[in-house]
């Protein structure tokens, strides 16, 4: 098999063009769920009190970032306060 | 002279119980457990299966219950399972599969989806972007990535044209 993506490609790169080629190709209803969960590259939920908040999916890697600090910031002010 | 005779014992007993071991075809009598499994979701879940068919990077292989333990990377292809009420065929865009010792297949995939969840109007546009890309004038790693991109869309039109 054609393995000259080896060189230029890492193995998890190679998955994602294969995945992604294969996303496009569903039939429109299939394919709109599939984009919406599509690239992820990170996912993450809020726990509070014992109990799992909505998982968020991250499709950009700042946005996500900046999200995470945002809710680290918010959980050490409320901390904070409560100390 | 004593140990000898030990010796020829011990050696005619080996190939008697060699002679017992016969070798022969994996038995259908215990089922195959399968497990396919996406990042967001399992389609099958250890579940009792006949055969499975999948595109190894070494070629086609079928897969019955008690098969050597093994892992295979596969090309995006079609992954066959079937069952004792059918079969059922979808396409997966790579990734991997083991066969573990204790009669267990598990197939790990990024993208699978059954065959009549694909659209051959979407199959035909993505194959000529990305022969376009391809064969266009864009870096070295863009063309290179059509080219992949290309390989399965063709790999997709060959399954559905069977």
């Amino acid at each position: 098999m054609s393995s000259a993506w080896r060189s230029v490609f890492t193995y998890n790169k190679y998955a994602q063009i294969t995945a992604r080629a294969v996303r496009a190709s569903l039939k429109e209803e299939q394919r709109l769920a599939a984009e919406k969960r599509g690239l992820t590259l990170m996912r993450y939920q809020q726990w509070d009190s014992g109990k799992g908040g909505p998982q968020v999916r991250g499709k950009s890697l700042v946005v996500t970032t900046f999200l995470i600090l945002r809710q680290i910031t918010l959980a050490e002010e409320e901390a904070a306060k409560a100390a | 002279m004593s140990s000898l005779r030990l010796l020829t014992s011990v050696t005619r007993r080996a190939t008697t119980n060699f002679a017992h071991a016969r070798r022969g075809y994996a038995e259908v009598s215990e089922k195959l457990k399968l497990s396919l499994a996406l990042p967001h979701k399992a389609i099958y879940n250890s579940q009792d299966v006949v055969q499975v068919n999948i595109p190894a990077e070494s070629g086609d292989m079928g897969i019955l219950s008690n098969h050597v333990p093994s892992i295979e990377p596969m090309r995006p292809g079609v992954v066959e399972v079937i069952e004792n009420s059918g079969s059922q065929k979808f396409f997966v865009s790579g990734g991997f599969a083991t066969v573990h010792p204790n009669n267990r297949l598990t197939i790990n995939a990024i993208e699978a989806a059954p065959l009549e969840d694909f659209s051959i109007e979407a199959i035909r546009a993505g194959l000529a972007e990305a022969n376009k890309v391809a064969s266009g004038s864009g870096s070295e790693a863009d063309k290179l990535e059509a080219r992949i991109e290309a390989d399965v869309y063709e790999a997709l039109q060959h399954a559905l044209a069977k």
